[in-house]
């Protein structure tokens, strides 16, 4: 049990959230239900594929909506008395068993039609993308096709419900009359079932809360709330604040039984500040209560996620699409909430323009120095400016969401798939120093770029770098866009299309390129070591013929191995990415422009662009485990650099250098998102002098382009893992007033000392 | 002890150049805003809790951290007074007979070998400094000059602030006071902020533990406060030597008769020092006792406050 930190006192007058987390959070997990209320996941499963050999001629967006229709009408229910949200149903992944099978943390075996594609029409690309996978060349989802990264259109979404998205299809079948296609057709037949079984199933959890308030009156006050929130929404508009947390929250969560595809829940304080404020107006809520009201909301996510990967994402502040900044009494009030909860998920996101207020600036700062450390900060002239580029316009760009983790995409017209493929930016490199031929394995990965003993200059090494980088790139973006032409049959989503513009306009899934936006990322990861490896062999190889191309290749095949002294020199004397270094971050912005521009001349398969994006997530370290030694001194299967930043422990100009260093990059050219990690000590961002500092900090980086930062406060857990791993915490400076040494040349005793006082200071 | 080395070529102090030891970025417990600190090599005083003995002496030092040596050898090969050498299969480094040339530290890839105090062109440390111009002017911030002592270094440091001055950016000097007036009133129109070290009021303690009476400090201090430069007054608590009761009141007297005192901020003894003596070969003086916990240095702080004056707690704090 995690106490809450609130000082603020709290009316008692109905059972608050500290009192129920727990038990709520056990009966999530527990997930038995009673046998009285439907059919079990094993029942659901045959009676699907029974539908299917009945009706194996359907196309596949209508077996899957009655599917979906089949397993909310039938499949077990269950509402906890103790809670203000009701969604739960033994579903049993019917759904993603059918369709893409297993993501994230969930292994419930392979997608049916997923594998039947990757088997057949997709077998050479899919081959070429598991042979890349193995050798650390890209990572992503199967075949290379990331099936969401998409937020539905919560403001259309709320405002009229459900039947307001039946009255569209109504309309827009009306409009095409005869002229409608039989896809068509299918399409809007597939939302009226799946739009249908929802407001239905509603109704059950509706009248299983309504029974549940008579055999246990001493939960009425919640059961009461749930029964008339769930025979209102999500059919209608919300009326109250309560309404429209929980039409979210149901909305949610029968989209990730369709398929995973919810990665953002909206800009939170533009979006709920209506009802926030109706209540208020009305006297129907105190401020207690709203904050109550979000933790029990919030704390459905951190049951679903347990701050694992694929948490989902809250937005405050920021602009609306006519410019105007956002932040409210309800943004100060939900990070307030925030504070209370003291989880690591959801996952909240805050946006910042000239014009946000001071106020926004310092509360987040504090509280990312309190140890809330997994927000990330985003500069909108540079994300807006970088979606005008990439063709949207002004007004919809100014509503973009951090779609997953700092990928900006537009609410409600934007299926962004920025996953599709991870690239290890280093690799290309290893090819390029072996003629194309991973080292470890002797496979061939790329094309024969020559003997790199005999590159006589740094520009014919840069050359093959180039051409193997290239090669990576053109063969996923084939790959992916066959995938995509398949996408149809392997996964329709009609239940997030319907919120989706302009599916319903113009009757197409999101499958099959409905959306206003197409997009497929591409994620460049390793950027540090692809640049301080160039780098150092132009530096040692070329223009100081310290060592030659021949002893340096076989130096990095070895693992270094009897060559130490060599290593040492290309990892401390070679200046490093992300140290303020014209030189290096010169071929550093080379490799990040030529990424981009080539990423953005390709268009995908659904009609739409390729956008580009440098950060890392778990591929800093699944590349790095896969690749060898790399002429930056970095050792065989060692993690590569996090994020858009410097190597571990090479950044020791400090995080001005870093922040210098990065900004030359344009990220106004990376469209897919990027993020800068940085590491903070509680000591240098204490106090008022502190928070002054580090708000500095974040704006200096804001004024000079920036676009994604997050903050790692520093903690006695890393402190004592620099102290296993010092070469990985060469930078790590000490910090206390007025003294200048590196904590890696202190004395273990010194050492301890100094954690103890780190812990201290949290 | 202080300039037991500081003679001939290795000491360099001019108009034009100095000795530099360190850059700390991101300083922002050294005056206002996101500051870069510059650290001058060269003291007057020699404190025994001295936390950057590197600092003490004018000239060049070389640190050197046996357990980063990986043998390579290359110092042996490099050095022109056999300084390095290797004795018995063991590598050996004789400080007695180094000349300071630092080829051992130019060849050393480990970072065995460092070299404490670089000769700077006062355009060098203006470009090191002028690249975070932009966290200047974000966070109201400028240049911090430490040390050491940096004005013992007058004419650079003098130079370094000017140069600041008309590049428009803030800058603030970390004095202990051991300096001629002339000396101060010369960096007086190009400093905007001093950080005023007070170590103890009692002059005959101040000799015993820092080799000098304070009397040239408070009269400086005394002076300096006329001027109307804003001064904030830095005290490093160290149990048993400068923290009784009585010593902090007369602390508390003496600035509480000062004028344009913008605080007192408190700094905390630690004993983590101790690898850099190691490192230079120094005999390590530090003071054998407990750091001052939190309750102390808060008590202390309402004492000083019940006096009048605006305190700042350790960064801990």
């Amino acid at each position: 049990m995690i106490a809450s930190t609130g000082s603020v006192a709290r009316e008692r007058t109905w059972d608050s959230f500290d009192d129920n987390r727990d038990a709520i959070f056990r009966r999530f997990k527990d997930g038995s239900y009673s046998p009285d209320t439907g059919a079990s996941p094993d029942e659901l499963q045959r009676m699907a594929d029974a539908y299917l050999l009945e009706n194996p001629d359907q196309s596949r967006i209508l077996q899957k909506a009655n599917i979906f229709r089949m397993v909310l009408t039938h499949g077990r229910i269950d509402v906890d008395p103790e809670d203000w949200f009701a969604e739960k149903i033994d579903h049993g992944n019917v759904l993603r068993k059918l369709t893409h099978g297993a993501r994230g943390d969930q292994d419930f075996g392979p997608g049916l039609w997923l594998e039947e594609a990757a088997a057949g029409n997709l077998k050479s690309g899919t081959d070429w993308f598991d042979q890349a996978q193995e050798h650390g060349v890209t990572t992503g989802p199967r075949s290379g096709l990331d099936l969401g990264h998409i937020s539905p259109g919560w403001d259309k979404l709320l405002a009229r419900g459900l039947s307001g998205l039946l009255d569209d299809i109504a309309q827009a079948r009306a409009s095409l009359g005869d002229a409608i296609s039989k896809d068509q057709d299918a399409f809007y037949s597939a939302l009226e079932i799946v739009y249908g079984a929802a407001i239905d199933f509603a109704s059950r959890l509706s009248n299983f809360a309504s029974a549940a308030a008579e055999s246990q009156p001493e939960h009425s006050t919640k059961l009461g709330a749930i029964t008339r929130a769930l025979s209102n929404v999500p059919a209608h508009r919300p009326r109250t604040l309560h309404e429209a947390l929980q039409f979210m929250w149901l909305m949610h969560q029968l989209i990730e039984m369709e398929g995973e595809n919810v990665r953002s829940m909206g800009q939170f304080d533009r979006t709920l500040y209506p009802f926030y404020r109706a209540d208020v107006g009305a006297g129907r809520i105190t401020d207690d209560h709203a904050r109550e009201l979000i933790k029990f909301f919030w704390h459905k996510w951190y049951c679903g996620t347990e701050g694992a990967a694929n948490g989902k994402n809250f937005v405050f502040g920021g602009q609306a699409a006519d410019g105007s900044e956002i932040t409210n009494d309800l943004t100060y009030l939900a990070l307030d909430a925030y504070e209370e909860l003291n989880t690591p998920d959801p996952k909240l996101s805050v946006r910042y323009l000239p014009g946000s207020p001071e106020r926004l600036y310092d509360r987040v700062a504090d509280l990312i120095r309190k140890g809330h450390n997994s927000f990330v900060l985003m500069n909108d002239e540079t994300a807006v400016e970088a979606l005008v580029k990439r063709g949207k316009t002004p007004e919809d760009a100014r509503i973009y969401l951090p779609i997953g983790c700092y990928e900006p995409a537009v609410e409600g017209k934007e299926v962004a798939c920025t996953m599709n493929v991870t690239v290890n930016l280093a690799k290309p490199l290893e090819l390029a120093l072996n003629d194309g031929v991973d080292p470890r394995t002797g496979v061939r990965l790329g094309p024969a770029t020559g003997d790199a003993s005999g590159f006589e200059s740094y520009d014919d090494l840069h050359a093959a770098y180039i051409t193997q980088l290239d090669h990576v790139l053109n063969n996923s973006r084939q790959h992916i866009a066959e995938a995509e032409r398949e996408w149809p049959r392997i996964n329709p989503a009609p239940f997030i299309s319907g919120a989706i513009d302009d599916c319903i306009a113009t009757g197409a899934d999101i499958s099959a390129g409905g959306a206003r936006y197409n997009s497929v990322g591409f994620v460049g990861a390793g950027l540090a070591n692809a640049a301080d490896s160039l780098f150092a062999l132009k530096a040692a190889a070329f223009d100081g013929a310290r060592f030659t191309m021949a002893e340096i290749v076989d130096a990095t095949r070895t693992d270094f191995y009897g060559r130490e002294d060599m290593r040492l020199y290309l990892r401390n004397r070679v200046p490093k990415w992300g140290n303020n270094e014209p030189g290096v971050d010169a071929v550093a912005k080379g490799v990040a422009d030529h990424f981009c521009a080539t990423v953005h001349s390709f268009t995908n398969g659904r009609g739409g662009g390729c956008q580009a994006a440098l950060f890392t997530l778990v591929a800093a370290a699944s590349f790095g485990a896969l690749s060898g030694a790399t002429p930056d001194g970095r050792k065989s299967g060692e993690s590569l650099a996090p994020g858009v930043g410097a190597s571990y422990g090479l950044d020791i100009g400090g995080v001005t250098g870093l922040i210098n260093s990065v900004s030359t990059l344009d990220f106004t050219e990376t469209p897919n998102g990027s993020v800068l990690d940085v590491s903070l000590h509680p000591t240098a961002v204490a106090g008022e002098d502190g928070l002054n500092a580090f708000v500095g900090l974040i704006k200096t980086f804001f004024s000079q382009g920036g676009y994604a930062i997050q903050f790692n406060v520093l903690d006695a857990e890393t402190l004592r893992d620099a102290q296993r791993n010092p070469e990985q915490y060469a930078s790590l400076q000490v910090r206390i007033t007025g003294w200048s040494v590196y904590f890696t040349t202190l004395t273990r005793k010194e050492q301890d000392q100094y954690i103890a006082r780190i812990v201290h200071a949290g | 002890m202080p300039d037991s080395q500081s003679s001939g070529k290795t000491v360099i102090a001019s108009a034009r150049e100095g000795r530099v030891f360190d850059f700390k970025r991101f300083a922002v417990h050294d005056g206002p805003g996101i500051r870069t600190t510059v650290f001058l090599k060269g003291c007057p005083l020699s404190c025994a809790w001295c936390h950057n003995p590197e600092a003490i002496i004018r000239g060049p030092q070389i640190f050197f951290r046996p357990e980063r040596c990986i043998e390579c050898l290359a110092c042996v090969d490099v050095c022109p007074t056999s300084a390095q050498t290797v004795v018995d299969n063991k590598r050996v480094f004789t400080r007695g007979v180094c000349d300071l040339s630092g080829f051992c530290v130019d060849v050393c890839n480990s970072g065995a070998l460092e070299l404490a105090g670089r000769v700077m062109s006062v355009d060098e440390v203006m470009e090191a400094v002028r690249a975070d111009a932009g966290f200047y002017d974000e966070s109201g911030g400028g240049v911090t000059l430490s040390g050491g002592e940096p004005l013992l270094q007058a004419e650079f440091a003098i130079a370094l602030l000017r140069a600041c001055h008309t590049a428009g950016i803030h800058t603030a000097v970390d004095t202990c006071g051991q300096l001629q007036w002339s000396t101060l009133e010369a960096a007086l129109p190009f400093t905007e902020m001093f950080l005023y070290d007070l170590k103890d009021m009692s002059s005959e303690n101040h000799r015993a533990n820092t080799g000098v009476l304070n009397d040239r400090i408070i009269d400086n201090l005394k002076r300096l406060s006329g001027t109307g430069v804003p001064i904030e007054i830095r005290i490093v608590i160290i149990p048993g030597v400068n923290d009784s009761d009585d010593q902090i009141e007369g602390a508390g007297r003496f600035i509480g008769g000062l004028d344009n005192i913008t605080g007192v901020r408190l700094l905390a003894y630690h004993r983590m020092a101790g690898s850099k003596y190691d490192a230079l070969d120094m005999k390590n003086t530090l003071p054998d006792v407990e750091p001052p916990d939190e309750l102390r240095l808060m008590a202390i702080g309402k004492q000083l406050e019940a006096q009048g004056l605006t305190v700042h707690l350790p960064e801990r704090a």
